[in-house]
Formats: C-alpha cells, sequence, structure tokens
C-alpha cells in the first residue's frame, strides 16, 4: 500500500477521473478512493529488481507481412 | 426427461453415423431441454431453433448421401455470445454493445463449425464483455451451476459451462483472457482448453484485452475438446495475431501412454499459497499421483516469480480493457453492468509506464515459464483456489490480489487444459490444469486424456440433470 492519506488519496483519484473523463455514480468515486491504494500497490509491484535486462513483450513486423 | 443422450461428441458422432441417432432428433431433444432450462440453468441468451434444425436437416442428408464432413458433423453446439454469428445477435451480454455490431456475418471460428457440419442451438450466456460479475439490473439471464444452482458455474464463459455440464450441449466455444474458459471447466466438472495465443482466429470475437484474448472449446472430455480444436485451430488472414504454425493432429498422441511423459510441479505459489483449499490441493495432487502411478515422471520446478506474473497480467488487462470501452464509459456509464463498469474503470488508474512495466514482467514470467518446461513436457497446477462460490456475499473487489493460477498462462501465451480431478466433500468439483510448451496443445491433451482414461470424474453428472429436474 502506498502513504498517502486520505487527502492525497481524493486528489490523485479526482485527477485521473478529470483526465479521462469518467463521471462514476457516488458508490463507484467512494469505491475508487478505497481502491486507490491497491491498484498503485499494484502497478509498484511490477518494479522488481529483476527488470532492468527486461524488453518489453510487444512485437510487431516492421515489414508488412504479406 | 429419461431420453438417454450421448453425452460426448464422440458418442453422438458413432450414434448418428450408426443410424441409431438423427441429428434432427439430437438436436430436437437437446432444444428442448435447454428451453426447459432456461429458468434453472439459464445457459442461453438467444436459441436459434429454425436455424439449428435446418442444419441438423443438412446434415442428416449429408450423412445418409455419404458426405461426411467429420467429427463434429451433425453435433449440436453452442457458442458464447461475444463471438459473432449471422443467424442470431451477439450482445456480449450487454446493453452496451452495439447492435449495428453483431448483425454481420459469421466469426471465422463459426464460419468454421458449419464448414465442419456443426448444427449450433444458439448464443451462450457470459459475464458483461467477459469481465466483471452478473448484474441482475442489466436484465440478462444469470447462467447458474448445474452442481449447485446458488453457485455460479464460473465465468466469463459461464454459459458455456453450465450448459455442457447440465447436458444441453455436447460441446461449446468460450473466451479465455485471464482463465474464462478453464474456470467454467473447473466449477462445472468439464473440460476446456485455452489454445496458444494464435492458435485460434480471434476474428469476429468482442476484445477483452488484445494481447491476452484467446477463444477455445469446452466440452465433457479431452478427447471431445481435440476435436473441436482440430476445426478452430490455424493461421487466419483476418487476425494478424493467429500465427503461420502448421496445425498439428491434435488427437493422435491421445492414445492413453504415459511413457516418457515429464509432469513438472511448481510448487511456488501453485500449491503452496494459504488462499488454495486445502481439499482443491488434495484433489490435483492425487490427480498428479495417479499420472505417476500411470507412467508419468514427476518433477519438481521453479516458478519463483508469481505473485507479479498475476499482477501484470491485471494491469495489462485493465489497461487494454479500457482503451476498449474508454468511450462508452465516459459516454453511457449507466448501461453497464455495476460490477462490469467498476472493474473497467480500473484501467483509468493505470499510467502508461505500468502498461509498459507489465509488459517487461511478461518478458521476465515468458523466461520463467520456458526454464520451468525445459525438461518437462507439461506443468501440473490446480486451476483456480476454490471451488464454485456462491452468488449470495461474493465480492469481487475482495478476491482482487487473491492469486490468479490461469491468468499467467495468457501473459505468457502458452496452452492450458482443465480437467475434473476430483470432488469436495460438499460434492462440487475440482478443476486440475495442464499447462504445455507454446503450440504443444497436442501433449496437453495427451496428459488429459491418459488422466480421463484413469478416472472417471468427467464421466459424472449433476443430479439435476441426472433426474430430469433441469425445468
Amino acid at each position: 500500500m502506498t502513504d498517502m492519506d486520505a487527502a492525497q488519496i481524493k486528489l490523485a483519484v479526482d485527477a485521473v477521473l478529470s483526465r479521462s473523463g469518467l463521471s462514476v455514480t457516488p458508490e463507484d468515486y467512494e469505491r475508487l478512493l478505497g481502491l486507490y491504494p491497491a491498484l498503485r500497490a499494484q502497478a509498484a509491484a511490477l518494479r522488481i529488481a529483476q527488470l532492468p535486462d527486461c524488453e518489453p513483450a510487444i512485437i510487431y513486423p516492421a515489414r508488412t507481412v504479406a | 426427461m429419461s431420453t438417454r443422450l450421448p453425452s460426448t461428441i464422440a458418442e453422438a458422432g458413432a450414434a448418428l453415423r450408426s443410424g441409431q441417432l438423427s441429428s434432427v432428433a439430437l438436436t430436437k431433444e437437446l432444444l428442448a431441454r435447454a428451453r426447459a432450462a432456461q429458468d434453472t440453468i439459464a445457459a442461453f441468451i438467444a436459441l436459434t431453433d429454425d436455424a439449428a434444425l435446418a442444419a441438423a436437416q443438412r446434415a442428416d442428408t449429408e450423412l445418409s448421401n455419404g458426405t461426411d464432413r467429420g467429427p463434429l458433423h451433425g453435433i449440436p453446439l453452442g457458442i458464447k455470445d461475444i463471438i459473432a454469428t449471422a443467424d442470431a445477435p451477439t450482445t456480449a451480454n450487454s446493453r452496451v454493445l452495439d447492435p449495428a455490431w453483431g448483425d454481420r456475418a459469421d466469426a471465422t471460428v463459426v464460419r468454421k463449425l458449419r464448414e465442419a457440419g456443426a448444427v449450433l442451438l444458439g448464443k451462450l450466456g457470459l459475464h458483461e464483455y467477459a469481465i466483471g460479475w452478473p448484474d441482475p439490473a442489466t436484465g440478462f439471464r444469470i447462467p447458474k451451476n448445474p452442481w449447485d444452482l446458488a453457485r455460479t458455474p464460473g465465468g466469463s464463459s459461464s454459459g458455456t459451462g453450465a450448459a455442457i455440464a447440465a447436458g444441453l450441449i455436447l460441446g461449446g466455444l468460450g473466451t479465455d483472457t485471464g482463465g474464462s474458459i478453464r474456470g467454467p471447466a473447473a466449477y462445472c466438472g468439464i473440460s476446456g482448453i485455452k489454445p496458444t495465443f494464435g492458435r485460434v482466429s480471434k476474428e469476429g470475437c468482442v476484445p477483452l484485452g488484445y494481447s491476452l484474448d484467446n477463444i477455445g472449446p469446452l466440452a465433457h472430455t479431452v478427447r471431445d475438446c481435440a476435436l473441436l480444436l482440430q476445426v478452430l485451430a490455424g493461421f487466419d488472414p483476418r487476425d494478424p495475431c493467429t500465427a503461420q504454425e502448421a496445425v498439428p493432429d491434435m488427437l493422435a498422441s491421445l492414445d492413453g501412454s504415459l511413457d516418457g511423459v515429464r509432469i513438472g510441479i511448481p510448487r511456488d505459489y501453485f500449491f503452496d499459497v494459504p488462499d488454495l483449499d486445502a481439499e482443491v490441493r488434495q484433489a490435483v495432487l492425487n490427480g498428479v499421483e495417479a499420472l505417476a502411478a500411470a507412467g508419468a515422471r514427476v518433477i519438481d520446478v521453479p516458478f519463483p516469480n508469481g505473485p507479479v506474473a498475476s499482477d501484470a497480467q491485471r494491469v495489462i488487462l485493465f489497461s487494454e480493457a479500457y482503451a476498449y470501452h474508454e468511450r462508452d464509459l465516459r459516454e453511457r456509464p449507466e448501461q453497464y453492468g455495476k460490477f462490469t463498469r467498476q472493474q473497467l474503470q480500473q484501467g483509468a488508474f493505470f499510467t502508461a509506464a505500468d502498461y509498459v512495466q507489465a509488459q517487461r514482467v511478461r518478458s521476465l514470467i515468458k523466461e520463467d515459464a520456458d526454464r520451468a518446461l525445459d525438461n518437462v513436457d507439461v506443468l501440473i497446477t490446480p486451476t483456480v483456489l476454490n471451488v464454485a462460490p456462491t452468488f449470495e456475499g461474493y465480492n469481487p473487489d475482495a478476491v482482487r490480489r487473491q492469486p490468479s493460477f490461469t491468468g499467467i498462462w495468457n501473459l505468457t501465451g502458452l496452452p492450458a487444459l482443465s480437467v475434473c480431478c476430483g470432488f469436495v466433500e460438499s460434492g462440487l468439483p475440482v478443476g486440475m490444469q495442464i499447462i504445455g510448451r507454446a503450440f504443444d496443445e497436442p501433449t496437453v491433451l495427451k496428459v488429459g486424456d491418459a488422466y480421463q482414461r484413469l478416472t472417471d470424474w468427467h464421466t459424472r453428472v449433476p443430479q439435476l440433470a441426472r433426474e430430469g429436474q433441469l425445468a
């Protein structure tokens, strides 16, 4: 979990909602406030020590495949 | 009803060819069962009686004229209603999907099934857009688990799993982005395989996670899954994700022999997590023991990064799903079911860097999987942590960070099959997952089929279906 307090979480969630243009119900909003730290923790968990040598698994053909 | 019908595609095929049964008679009976069960099992969104009976009639005529299209000829199947079919609208179980999207030609996989002579009974229910949890407020029927109507059949291919377990169809199509074929297979006591990513065309399927989605078959037996996969597999120029890999004979290795087969057991994460139900764990270990007693060699293998693999799969899933749904979530969020909307909203909270990091973890996990499979032919794990949960009190958020044994194989693209390996004391089925190397479905199917020759879990039928109490 992050160390954010309730005010910081609210700011962060409001910023994402504003940027994304999502309008949410009061119930959805409360849920997102509660969920936000867990979502950020999930993203933070991806920054593991073994990654510096890893390329992202995104492959595309530079040449058009006929 | 007391009519004893074939319970497998293989059995039905033999009956059709011997003249014991016609496709029309079989189709009529299954349509009647399906309709009678709509208020209990509720597996179908739409039943296409006229088209099904016409296809069955064609099959009977062709078979009697000596035209044999193969093992699926005249066989009644169902299609998850996220895959386009020409004879019925496609809804994705949602009020949001533009009806015009569904008003189109058959998806490639559906076209292939029709060319193989299959009889399509209708469109099967699912979790809305293949994600979330059923919301009664959307007005769509909610499929129930035939083993216990108070429980989910799993998702998101809920209707497919329920219909097969209840004996309403002999096989069907599902999709799998994080376990949506294998979960229902496990919870319903049937077989289901997520093929290698790129093995089966996704053309004509509403996407959930572009780099994670797969279409695959469910049926009572592994052999039937192999029959279905043989028809479905192959490069499709209309789907850039399909691989130009030759399609092997999926049935050639189904000889029951386990001589020389090496099974890897990744105990870290898959067997030692506290969330894993003890009865499920034991049933899967019993399954491994049965395979070992029949000649397979069992070897412990490392899989060090299970938790972060699950995190990576979820970040990729929610990011890709959100990209698809972004506009509808902005413009008409109220038309989504509550749980689907809430799941999809999460994608807005991951950054581009999060997505790239998840894709870098993906590369790492792919190496882990390749290393685990280095000296073995397949891996075996439980399919899911537990048996089918009840609808009552289920909280999707509470299970968010629970370990997932299925999504890792979507992350790595490897083929993964779920088979029934026993029942817990309460009478609910347990799933065992068999994972193989990329494009080596034949070996995965071989081990699953061999297991089904040693055991009879897959032959068990829910009491409701046995006693004709589906209505």
